[in-house]
């Protein structure tokens, strides 16, 4: 009985100490994985900070009216280019007068 | 004995303790083992402690405390924080100023092995730097010595390859401005390590260093650089010597944008110093002219010492002691108050300020923020210089601006409060987060309906006086011109000249006040060789008007009969009744919605420029605003 016993913690004995030297290389692993994946995504935040700079440097308001008048053509917007929508019928008439009023263009 | 009877117990197996055995003994014997059995069992129950203690510390450690990985993780190297310096950015979210890591060159000179060669190549990679100089750092006695700082990528690479031995590099934070020179006197500088020298880096420097969430500005970069481009233009044209403007919006004091002239890029620390360096919107103060008459016209008319039909005779010049006060443009007769401020009487407003008198004078002066140091966020703030004593004759100078002078930070706040229904709010330059319907608390200078008299004269002087070249059709300008000799060492020079205008618009309901300021214009042809404000800043303004109107939301204005019709249409259009305003809506998003409810996609200047070819764009917007026009019928 004492030495099944025995037998059976040293078993016990032997299991745990090769299940503990299996998670500790796991932990090892993870913990060099956690670094690695630390050191990337610092390596990433870098580079979205530098690429953040950038963008805001490609934004810029006078190169982007450099950008949009050399190749686009525009032009700051005129004061008489805004319409209300009230007005609207004084610039664009919607259908043909004829339709109308059933009087026919002049 | 008692040794011999467990060694044969130990030959049975050498793992069961001979307990049973132990009762045969008796004497010293039975004693000694008794205190021996003792303290095992003390020993064991110590033991046994200790195991339990361990394992309960397992159990909770793997089993209890499940969080605890959750807790590690986020602790992790990666998300703590490392920035140097937190970001500055505008009132949209716009990168203004970050940190980046960049590499900085040093040498460690005990282990430089052969310091002729290693300069001549470091010389050869960095043409603009001195081989001698190079060769005294790698010389010197230490063991660190920096060489250059904050290096490009390329720069790197082209020193890795170079391959000196004794030579390495160490990662900095940099402090970059991706917008250059746009915005360059609000946000100031940083010196080499990282530490604010001026403007909002200066002033905000400790939080700057410890915080990790951007610092928001007031400032719209869009309306910053529509500012810059004009007032540049503006400068250029009139040969100036320098310039300054800003725009403010009159219900929270933020000041929208700011720019003086010359600038600098503070990403270029060679370039700094000098008159580049000063900030002539806030630290300059300099004698505005006839600006400050909407000052003196708001008081009297507040303190009830004139009426608006009221007026007084500017027929002959003001002689008191040694000075003369005359008009540039006199009428030679009675001018009621709003004529006063047409015609930019000086007479007229030497006599209403009088009546006012120095004590109302002082006290008006004072509530609109012009006798102290304005309490905008930044080191660089000029302090107002007035006269002391304050006599007579200084009241009637400083009722058409000369004999004090102020920022034009001060002219700008303190217009703002004349228009914006009388209320002082500060200049401030921190974006101000409020609530729909609330408003930002400030201090009753005048009256509602005074501010109502000074806004219709501000927009008389643009329908009819002095300030004709700063009507921007459809916004309802409103404004003032000013035109100072500038003083050098106690005497007036002629020809040099301070010129500027403020205004604000759009009148009816004021929403943003604008001031552009040159220094030392030239007069040209094309201004009949004037270089006042209204020929040199009006224009400024109006520019400024028409091309921010549109990014702020503000509709334009336009009265039927005003309205231009292209000609095509022309016909198709009087054969109908005349168009009724049936809704109010109109195409621009509406007044009330203020800056940041605005999708992005409304601001013209914020959209991308994508790949659209200008025809399909053109048909875009056409189909756009035809459906629109469908929609409302």
């Amino acid at each position: 009985m004492a030495r099944r016993s025995t037998l059976i913690l040293l078993l016990m004995a032997a299991a745990c100490s090769v299940a503990l030297f299996g998670v500790k290389y796991r932990v090892q692993e993870l913990e060099t994985d956690l670094y690695v994946i630390d050191r990337r995504i610092a390596d990433e935040r870098r580079d979205i900070n530098a690429l953040k700079a950038e963008w805001s440097h490609f934004n810029e308001p006078r190169r982007l009216q450099f950008l949009a008048e050399r190749y686009l053509g525009l032009s700051p917007v005129r004061p008489e280019r805004v319409v209300r929508d009230a007005n609207m019928e004084t610039r664009l008439p919607l259908r043909p007068t004829t339709l109308e009023g059933g009087e026919k263009p002049q | 004995m008692t040794m011999q009877r467990i060694n044969v117990q130990n030959e049975r197996s050498p793992y069961e303790y001979p307990i049973v055995e132990t009762h045969r003994l008796d004497g010293v014997g039975k004693q000694a083992f008794d205190v021996g059995r003792n303290r095992l069992i003390v020993a064991a129950t110590v033991l046994s402690f200790a195991f339990l203690a361990v394992g309960y510390k397992l159990v909770d450690l793997t089993v209890l405390s499940g969080r605890a990985e959750a807790h590690f993780a986020s602790n992790s190297a990666a998300t703590a924080p490392q920035r140097a310096r937190a970001d500055v950015v505008d009132r949209n979210g716009v990168l203004l100023a970050t940190s980046l890591p960049t590499p900085s060159l040093y040498a460690d000179p005990a282990a430089v092995l052969d310091a002729e060669e290693a300069a001549d190549k470091l010389a050869a990679a960095f043409p603009d730097m001195n081989r001698q100089a190079l060769l005294t750092k790698l010389q010197a006695k230490g063991r660190f010595v920096w060489l250059r700082r904050n290096l490009s990528p390329q720069q790197q690479y082209d020193i890795n390859r170079l391959g000196i031995p004794g030579v390495a590099f160490k990662m900095e934070n940099r402090r970059v401005y991706p917008h250059g020179r746009l915005a360059a006197h609000v946000l100031g500088t940083t010196d080499v390590d990282g530490r604010g020298i001026s403007g909002i880096e200066k002033y905000f420097d400790q939080s700057l260093l410890g915080g990790t969430r951007p610092l928001a500005l007031s400032i719209d970069v869009r309306l910053q650089a529509i500012l810059h481009q004009e007032l540049s233009h503006a400068m250029a044209k009139f040969s100036a010597i320098g310039a300054a403007g800003l725009m403010k919006d009159v219900r929270t004091g933020e000041i929208v944008a700011m720019v003086s002239l010359p600038d600098f890029d503070a990403n270029d620390k060679s370039a700094l110093g000098g008159d580049a360096s000063f900030n002539r919107a806030t630290k300059g103060v300099y004698e505005l002219g006839s600006s400050f008459k909407l000052f003196t016209a708001a008081m009297a008319l507040d303190a009830g010492t004139v009426d608006w039909d009221g007026g007084y005779d500017a027929t002959d010049p003001i002689r008191v002691a040694r000075f003369t006060i005359n008009d540039y443009h006199g009428k030679k007769r009675w001018l009621s108050v709003p004529e006063i401020i047409i015609y930019s009487s000086n007479i007229g407003a030497a006599k209403m300020a009088v009546d006012v008198g120095i004590k109302g004078q002082q006290r008006y002066l004072g509530d609109f923020g012009l006798l102290r140091p304005s309490a905008v966020e930044l080191p660089e703030t000029g302090h107002p210089l007035s006269p002391s004593p304050w006599r007579e004759i200084n009241a009637m100078t400083i009722s058409y601006g000369h004999g004090i002078a102020v920022t034009p930070l001060h002219l700008a706040t303190g217009i703002s409060a004349l228009v914006n229904g009388g209320i002082f709010r500060p200049a401030t330059l921190l974006k101000q987060s409020t609530m729909a319907g609330q408003e930002i608390p400030g201090v009753r200078v005048i009256t509602a309906s005074t501010s109502e008299r000074v806004r219709q004269l501000m927009r008389l002087v643009v329908t009819q006086g002095t300030g004709k070249n700063a009507d921007a059709k459809g916004y309802l300008v409103g404004g003032k011109t000013g035109t100072a000799d500038k003083q050098m060492g106690g005497r007036y020079r002629e020809k040099s000249l301070i010129s500027s205008f403020v205004a604000a618009f759009p009148m009816d309901a004021p929403r943003y006040v604008i001031m552009a300021m040159l220094d030392e214009p030239k007069g040209i042809k094309s201004t009949f060789n004037y270089a006042t404000g209204g020929w040199v800043a009006a224009p400024v303004v109006k520019a400024m008007v028409e091309r921010a109107a549109s990014l702020l939301g503000i509709a334009p204005r336009v009265d039927q009969g005003e309205e231009v019709r292209p000609r095509i249409l022309e016909a198709a259009i009087t054969s109908r009744s005349a168009p009724t305003r049936a809704s109010s809506r109109s195409v621009m998003t509406p007044l009330k919605v203020s800056m940041e409810t605005i999708p992005m996609a409304a601001r013209p200047m914020a959209r991308p420029a994508v790949a659209e070819s200008p025809r399909d764009r053109v048909a875009r917007q056409t189909r756009a605003v035809l459906e629109q026009a469908v929609a409302t019928r």
